[in-house]
């Protein structure tokens, strides 16, 4: 049978997805890389990866130890859990953005659209000023314990509030998730006005940022986005026929409740789990999707993998300036992500001519 | 008439006498009463480069910070004093004054309560500080202060003084600090080593100084130097890496900051990243908050003991331990601090008023020992951040061999603790075990304190005595060696 | 056989009842046509057929399963909806769209195949819209977009087919394109279906059968001329309408009468008119009179004229002629009295032949008895001449005669207004 251009490049599209993949986890790669040697102690990229590799079980033997420990313990126990930190919330919050873009067939939506981000980080507010430390635990994870749960009772109060009967309509979610994140940002004020000699710490955590990385975190929380990025990723067809109408998707056979439902709930916890560990930071949910969407187009097939894979790439590059660019202090990684998201996001714009979804 | 009279008849020089003695007094007079009212009103410069006005001598002066509380009551204001904010703590005659609740942003209304007519506050945003804006609105003669160093301290001492008309008072109190802190200059400026210092003041989130701040100065004259001197600002949030990086010596820990208390075992557990030569070489120190986090006269009892914690060499301090005390341990049961090297001692906490640190050091030079004492050992010093309220035994260790080295009679051994007024040694109460080998005595205040005791009239005349001691095979005599009053020397058996 | 049945369906908004008691059948190769004012529950029907909304009352069976016992993917691979066109924003390729109604057929891990790209190719073909497979969706014309809803419809290779208003959007060439196809798609495929339509020509002219809705329940059912009449409309849509067949097409046509909703005939008046007309030129016109009330009388009329049957249906006096001769001279002096019996005689815009020129002298001999004339001069005379010239000059003289002269029959009950004061 002649096959026409057509339906040549259409069957190549899938391995024009499988190419942009891999390059885009290319440059992931890279980016940790980079990260990995940058810092104030000077140590040489293949000494690094060497240290790295050290590291894993099986190979360990083939490497001889050429480096002094304190070069293995900055890479092993400061800089790599930071660097895997901003692989990780970068996966969730790009992820999360272009979930919730979607089921709210909204170009302004983002993870914080549903007050996930408030209720964090008012329960991680509460944990500074009351400083709580958990007998067993410590300060440490009183933070991000506090947060998520903040951040997954906001996820209850939303959905409760929204649903009707067995529904759960878009704009009902919208409205219950502004008034929610309204009401929790409000009580982080207070918590700031009642914080006293706490208050810069309360601050410098909201503007989000990853001074605080430490392994036992990245235990908990890069399987629970890796999981929950792979569930998202296995309905991306269905995002794609939602889009065209929550009617027309239905008639298609999809499943909308349930896939409303299953985004709400896994969207808004991997969310819970990135702002717990790296306070709130803006703008990577909200662009990335649509930057990746003028890149690579609008199926969620590649759009997905690709926010994740470009999402963690731009937050390892954001903390890597916040960490270096007034060194030795760190800025806020926050603060980077929203100075150089948005004029790059105007940008992309102009050139492209429209958002679309 | 009649003193009229007798005047004129008086001889001229008489008169000019007593003229002179006439003048003088009236002087007398006026002067006498200067330091109570007699230049007000006064007009200053606070540190925010505002004039102040102060129109007649305050009698009731409100202090929102420790340090304003501590430079008014050294000023011997403190009658005066009818409310403070609520961390001032020290002296202890201010935990009965009434409280002003806020100190970051004090409400005004509050402060009004207190109808004060002069109230000193400390700015923690420098020009244009809101706070200070609001407070002037209460038509009370404000004083601002915002020292980023010590001679800002001082500068902050005779400004208030001036103020308050005890200009005469505060000259005094600057003129003995400046004297100590130049002592402690004077050792430590010519040094080519200095320690590089960390100064933690929060964890995990790591707040630091930086050279806009007190502390850096501190450590700087104390003959450090803070690994972060190169940035402008007060205070720094470097990562991890920029501290470890930049290898402490030393590492300074705050006590007082309530959620904060990181020590060396503490800091040994954030990970094997932290393995500085601080460290490796157990040189962390918890300072209490009080003496180093407040811009008042006692930051030179801070300035002192950090040089001693950062160049013992210097100081002629051998060893330097801290203890957190800890009050809630303190209701049920005491806390011990043992020291091994180079002298055996141990204290045993009974009582506390506050949490804070206490700084137990050995030194080798110290008040001289009066001439029938002998000194065991080294001296000993120990301060606190909060001394009042506190109880403890002291038991120094000795040894049979040290005693017969020096020829000091067992039953005379006291511990004897330095009274600095009278400049003498006195003897506490001390108990003598013989079997342990110790000499217990009950402290309630600090100082330097020594063991020593009456040496015995004998033979041989020891201008010093230098112990050495040897085991020779199989059989452990010990052997010293001592010179003789003839200046021989010669070994002897014990 | 019967692929769609609806059973007793009642559906309900809240407390509202929207539809009551709705039951019909669709065949396989059947294309039946929906149609019911706004708010009479089309839209709503279509929802439960679809499965967005389940009825409160009834069932719907596809194939003999009752659709809300299977799954909607299920469903989905047996039933097909074209939605109304809406407004597509975003970067989907007109076959990414097609592609889409694989879905159903797909498994959760599964990727499109040869198989289906073969599939959503040959839907395309079939609509034409092949050439448009890479473009974006929201490039394209709004008929474009319609027909790759169709392909994609179709592409999901269903039994059953539901169209809401498939051609509301469209242009004439448009509608006329999708219905055809839709047609023969339905005749070829065996595919029951069920399409919502505003335009009553186009569901005469293409449906097998009709359902009239009306408050939510079905006012009429059956074949086309069965549903579309006078009457139903009237009923349902409350407006006046001539109905009539095409004598090319052979298809129902329904025009609307006045403008505005004639709710009942008007007083009768005393005013009478004569029209004089033939050919479906005086259809109107005399349906038009007829509501104002005024006495309508006609002439010369043939029999089998169209105009004809209509003064027969109103029961208007007609001077008949026999069918396909030309007037013959009784005839005529029959019509010369009735227009002397009347108040004002009304010239459609008729053709005329050798066979009925003599009705153009009795327009002439009405304005020389002084009766006030109006004349529907629509198209020109010139194209209405079929005599070589003769009636031209006829119909000249009339004008000059002093006629009122008028574009179209709306005009007329306005101008016997201000001749009747």
């Amino acid at each position: 049978m002649e096959k026409s251009q057509v339906e040549i490049a259409y069957l190549k599209k899938f391995a024009k997805w499988s190419l942009i993949l891999v390059a885009l986890s290319v440059i992931l790669l890279f980016s940790m890389g980079a990260a990995t040697t940058i810092g104030p102690m000077q140590i040489p990229l293949d000494r690094a990866l060497k240290i790295i590799l050290h590291q894993i079980p099986l190979v360990d033997n083939l490497i001889p130890v050429q480096w002094e420990s304190i070069e293995e313990a900055v890479i092993i126990q400061l800089r790599l859990p930071r660097v895997l930190s901003a692989v990780v919330v970068g996966v969730a919050l790009s992820v999360a953005g272009t979930a919730f873009q979607c089921l709210f067939r909204n170009p302004m939506a983002d993870p914080y659209v549903l007050g996930v981000a408030s209720g964090a980080g008012f329960g991680a507010a509460l944990a500074m000023v009351l400083r709580l430390g958990f007998s067993v635990f410590g300060a440490i994870y009183a933070i991000p314990i506090m947060a998520s749960m903040g951040a997954i009772s906001t996820v209850f109060l939303v959905y409760g509030i929204a649903r009707t009967g067995t529904e759960l309509p878009v704009l009902r979610l919208l409205l219950a998730g502004i008034a929610v994140s309204s009401f929790f940002s409000a009580l982080i004020s207070v918590m700031m006005a009642l914080a006293g000699e706490d208050l810069h710490v309360v601050y410098m955590w909201l503007l989000g940022g990853f001074s605080l990385s430490r392994w036992e975190y990245l235990y908990v929380a890069a399987p629970t986005v890796a999981v929950g990025f792979i569930i998202l990723y296995a309905f991306a067809r269905d995002f794609n026929i939602i889009l065209l109408g929550e009617e027309q998707a239905k008639q298609l056979g999809v499943e909308v409740e349930k896939i409303k439902k299953m985004v709400l709930i896994i969207a808004s916890v991997v969310t819970a789990v990135a702002v717990s560990i790296s306070g709130i930071i803006g703008f990577v949910g909200l662009i990335v999707p649509h930057i990746m969407r003028i890149l690579v187009g609008p199926d969620h097939r590649i759009l997905l993998p690709s926010s994740a894979l470009a999402g963690a790439s731009i937050l390892v590059l954001c903390d890597t300036i916040a960490r270096t660019v007034i060194r030795p202090a760190a800025l806020p990684t926050g603060i980077i992500t929203t100075m150089l998201g948005c004029p790059f996001f105007i940008y992309l714009l102009k050139r492209s001519g429209k958002i679309r979804i | 008439m009649k003193w009229s009279k007798k005047f004129r008849n008086m001889n001229f020089m008489r008169k000019l006498g007593i003229l002179i003695v006439a003048i003088l007094f009236a002087e007398l007079f006026v002067f006498g009463k200067t330091s109570v009212n007699a230049s007000f009103p006064i007009t200053v410069v606070d540190d925010l480069g505002r004039i102040v006005t102060i129109s007649k001598a305050p009698t009731r002066i409100v202090c929102i910070a420790p340090s304003a509380t501590e430079i008014v009551y050294a000023l011997g204001l403190g009658d005066k004093v009818v409310g403070v904010d609520i961390y001032s703590d020290y002296p202890t005659e201010v935990m009965s004054k009434r409280r002003i609740s806020n100190i970051y942003s004090p409400d005004p209304e509050e402060v009004s309560t207190l109808q004060p007519d002069l109230v000193v506050m400390y700015s923690f945003h420098g020009p244009g500080d809101p706070n200070v804006e609001n407070l002037e609105r209460l038509g009370v003669p404000l004083i601002v202060t915002y020292p980023t160093t010590i001679s800002d301290v001082f500068r902050d001492i005779r400004l208030v003084g001036n103020a308050t008309g005890k200009y005469l008072e505060a000259k005094a109190i600057v003129e003995v600090l400046k004297e100590r802190v130049d002592r402690v200059k004077n050792l430590t400026c010519n040094a080519v080593y200095k320690p590089k210092v960390y100064f933690e003041i929060w964890y995990p989130l790591i707040y630091s100084v930086g050279s806009g701040s007190w502390p850096h100065n501190l450590i700087e004259i104390a003959g450090g130097k803070n690994i972060f001197e190169n940035v402008s600002t007060s205070w720094v949030n470097p990562t991890e890496e920029e501290v470890v990086v930049a290898k402490p010596d030393v590492i300074l820990t705050i006590r007082g900051m309530p959620g904060y208390h990181e020590n060396l075992e503490t800091i040994k557990s954030r990970g094997t990243v932290w393995g500085v030569p601080a460290i490796k070489n157990g040189r962390v120190y918890a300072l209490d908050e009080s003496l180093v986090g407040r811009p008042g006269p006692r930051i030179v009892d801070g300035l002192e003991i950090v040089a001693s914690i950062l160049r013992p060499e210097l100081f002629n301090v051998l060893t330097t331990l801290t203890l957190d005390l800890n009050m809630a341990q303190l209701q049920f049961s005491t806390q011990k601090l043992t020291l091994q090297f180079p002298v055996r001692a141990e204290i045993e906490i009974l009582k506390a008023a506050n949490n804070g640190s206490l700084i137990f050091s050995t030194l080798v030079k110290g008040p001289g020992t009066p001439k029938n004492l002998k000194l065991i050992g080294n001296y000993l010093k120990i301060d606190c951040g909060m001394p009042q309220g506190l109880m403890f035994t002291l038991k120094i260790y000795y040894s049979r061999s040290e005693i017969d080295a020096l020829m000091v009679k067992e039953e005379s051994l006291k511990i004897y603790h330095w009274n600095e007024e009278d400049a003498v040694w006195n003897p506490l109460e001390s108990v003598v075990n013989r079997d342990k080998g110790y000499v217990k005595a009950l402290v309630d205040h600090l100082t330097y304190f020594a063991l020593m005791g009456e040496s015995q009239p004998s033979v041989w005349e020891f201008s010093s005595a230098i112990v050495d001691r040897f085991i020779s095979g199989g059989n452990s005599a010990i052997y010293m060696r001592c010179r003789l009053r003839n200046g021989k020397e010669t070994l002897m058996v014990n | 056989m019967v692929l769609l049945k609806i059973c007793g369906v009642d559906c309900c908004y809240g407390s509202t009842k929207v539809l009551e008691n709705v039951s019909f059948s669709v065949d396989s190769g059947e294309l039946v046509g929906l149609l019911g004012p706004n708010g009479s529950g089309k839209t709503t029907l279509l929802r439960a057929i679809s499965r967005t909304l389940k009825p409160k009352v009834g069932a719907v069976f596809l194939n003999e399963a009752d659709i809300f016992s299977m799954k909607s993917s299920e469903v989905a691979k047996k039933l097909a909806v074209v939605p109304q066109i809406a407004s597509l924003d975003f970067d989907f390729t007109a076959l990414d769209l097609v592609l889409m109604g694989r879905h159903p057929h797909m498994g959760r891990f599964e990727r499109e195949d040869r198989a289906d790209l073969e599939i959503a190719k040959e839907a395309m073909m079939l609509t034409n819209t092949w050439h448009l497979a890479e473009k974006p969706i929201n490039e394209l014309s709004g008929g474009e977009r319609q027909l790759v809803m169709i392909a994609r419809a179709l592409a999901q290779k269903p039994q059953v087919l539901l169209l809401d208003e498939p051609t509301s959007h469209l242009d004439i060439n448009n509608q006329i394109g999708i219905m055809d196809l839709l047609r023969k798609i339905c005749l070829e495929k065996n595919l029951a279906a069920l399409a919502v339509f505003h335009d009553f020509n186009l569901a005469a002219r293409y449906c097998n059968s009709l359902i009239l809705l009306h408050k939510g329940k079905i006012f009429a059912i059956g074949k086309v001329e069965e549903v579309l009449t006078e009457e139903n409309i009237r009923e349902v849509f409350n407006v006046e309408v001539i109905v009539r067949r095409h004598p090319i097409t052979n298809s129902l046509y329904i025009v609307p009468v006045s403008p505005l909703q004639a709710e009942t005939v008007a007083p009768p008046q005393n005013f009478r008119i004569h029209v004089i007309c033939g050919g479906g030129s005086g259809a109107l016109l005399v349906k038009l009179l007829h509501i104002h009330g005024y006495h309508v009388t006609a002439g010369v009329l043939n029999l089998l004229d169209s105009d004809y049957e209509e003064c027969m249906l109103l029961k208007i006096p007609v001077v008949s002629e026999a069918p396909f001769s030309p007037i013959t001279e009784e005839n005529h002096r029959r019509n010369l009295s009735m227009i002397e019996q009347a108040d004002v005689v009304i010239l459609s815009n008729v053709c005329f032949g050798n066979g009925n020129l003599k009705n153009l002298e009795a327009a002439l001999y009405a304005v020389e008895k002084g009766k006030e004339v109006v004349v529907v001069d629509e198209t020109p005379i010139r194209q209405r001449d079929f005599t070589g010239g003769v009636a031209e000059r006829l119909y000249e003289k009339l004008k000059s005669k002093g006629v009122i002269v008028v574009k179209n029959c709306y005009e007329i009950p306005s101008i016997l207004k201000k001749i009747e004061n």
